[in-house]
């Protein structure tokens, strides 16, 4: 019966052994492959912490290089109809070591979704759909179209080409676009975005608690915007000839119109209203804000 | 946010400056004024009778009296306000919250210590934005754009726990939150 014991015992040990020597396979592992995919499909990519890039090329191939994370605890790469993963998975506990360095190059027309936790993103030449989100690392996009969501909770945001309609999240992190976007959608926490669209927006949504939302773009004829904060300011800056029904309200600050010569109202709270139709009054435009100065310019 | 702020400060008209500047900095009395203020003062200090203080005062403590017995033998039997939208709102999200922070809470030293300084900061900075939100929904409470206000920023708070919470801590049916960031 001991003997069993000990030899239970030992063949316990031999597994965990191998299975960790399998499990630190990868680990900091030179990564250099190559999938046949649609071109038109889903690449889907995780991962934790380093630095991560996704290239469009007019290739049906999905390939990976660079270098896994020192932790790598598996690394996924596979496809399955039409949905392709990379995934690189590593322990909770992440304070020593290095992050994966990643170069992935996907079909250009393939819809694209990358999670990330405290690793940089970089995006290029994606024309499918990019939804593109990290938690801490930079995020920075050039020439994106089809629907873009792009998302960060304390890092930078820096884009310079999006067409289509994008969306802006943000927690702490600053955003600094170039869009040619008809639909935008922005909200921050604290960070600060500062927008400049080449496209006359059709539909304007932006909000944000404390952080300071800037926004230059001409409006089309019967555009939608709304925006909101509590105590930041909103600068929206839109072509003196548009026509819109317009509605800003503060409850105790300031409201600044270069726009026309309509003056706001001043109430005795401090808070100011500012109503006026513009032009042919087709689109609407509606600020709001608490504590936060709005101000409406002419480009 | 002062009177500079608003836009009729802001724009300058050099005209109105012009003659402003040209106005002289002081005017002198054409005569000495202080000595018929001061007996004005004298007069007026002798000018309250001890009755009529009296009066007052039992006026006063009539009128304080009155406000209380009001207020705590109101003839109306109390019915309770309907809910405005908002505090239906505030009910609707309170289980929501409560349960988002818990979650928080359970995984919040698995965190890089940077990023967690910086989901509480903005944690603090949301919380904040609620009370003032609430506050301006008190004095107008069927304002539809505030009431969007106070929503989002619910909204805003669900996500940054969503986007920092440890994955596989994400029950099922909140993982939807993860779309608002």
């Amino acid at each position: 019966m001991r003997a069993l014991n000990v030899l239970l015992k030992l063949l316990l040990k031999i597994g965990l052994l191998l299975s960790c020597i399998a499990s630190a396979a990868h680990a900091g592992e030179a990564i250099d492959k190559t999938l046949a995919v649609k071109p038109d499909g889903v690449v889907r990519i995780d991962n934790v912490r380093g630095r991560i890039e996704v290239q469009g090329w007019d290739r049906s191939e999905v390939m990976v290089k660079g270098t896994l994370d020192d932790l790598t605890k598996s690394f996924t790469f596979e496809t399955a109809g039409s949905t392709t993963t990379v995934k690189v998975e590593t322990p909770d506990h992440l304070n020593r070591g290095n992050g994966s360095d990643l170069v992935i190059h996907v079909p250009s027309a393939s819809r694209v979704r990358v999670d990330l936790v405290s690793a940089d993103l970089t995006m290029q030449a994606l024309h499918g759909s990019v939804e593109g989100r990290t938690v801490s690392g930079q995020i920075d996009a050039r020439d994106l179209s089809g629907t873009i969501v792009i998302g960060s909770v304390s890092g930078r945001i820096e884009v310079t080409g999006a067409a289509g309609p994008v969306t802006f999240n943000s927690v702490s992190g600053d955003i600094n676009a170039q869009t040619d976007a008809e639909q935008l959608r922005i909200s921050t926490v604290s960070g600060n975005a500062d927008i400049r669209s080449d496209a006359r927006l059709k539909e304007l949504t932006m909000h944000s608690v404390s952080g300071d939302l800037d926004v230059s773009s001409d409006l089309a004829d019967g555009a939608q915007v709304r925006g909101s904060t509590t105590s930041g300011f909103i600068r929206l800056a839109v072509n003196r000839d548009v026509g819109a029904v317009v509605d800003l309200r503060t409850t105790s600050s300031g409201i600044k119109n270069l726009l026309s010569d309509d003056k706001p109202t001043r109430e005795m709270s401090g808070g100011g209203t500012l109503d006026m139709t513009l032009g042919n009054g087709s689109g609407v435009l509606e600020l709001t804000s608490i504590s936060g100065r709005l101000e409406l310019l002419a480009r | 946010m002062n009177e500079r702020d608003m836009n009729e400060r802001d724009g300058a008209n050099p005209e109105l400056d012009a003659l402003i500047d040209a106005l002289p900095r002081a005017i002198d009395p054409p005569r000495d004024l202080w000595p018929t203020i001061n007996a004005r003062i004298a007069l007026q200090g002798n000018r309250a009778r001890p009755w009529e203080l009296a009066a007052a005062a039992v006026l006063a403590a009539v009128t304080v009296a009155a406000m209380f017995v009001g207020f705590s033998h109101d003839a109306q039997p109390r019915v309770p306000a309907p809910l405005w939208a908002y505090e239906q709102l505030d009910s609707a999200y309170q289980p929501l919250r409560h349960a988002s922070l818990e979650r928080y809470r359970a995984g919040a030293d698995r965190l890089d210590p940077e990023l967690r300084k910086t989901v509480e900061a903005n944690l603090a900075i949301i919380d904040r934005a609620l009370a003032e939100i609430r506050t301006a929904l008190a004095s107008r409470p069927s304002d539809a754009a505030l009431g969007q206000m106070l929503q989002r920023t619910y909204d805003q708070e669900l996500a940054i726990v969503d986007a920092v919470t440890p994955r596989q801590m994400i029950a099922p049916d909140q993982s939807h939150y993860r779309g608002a960031l």
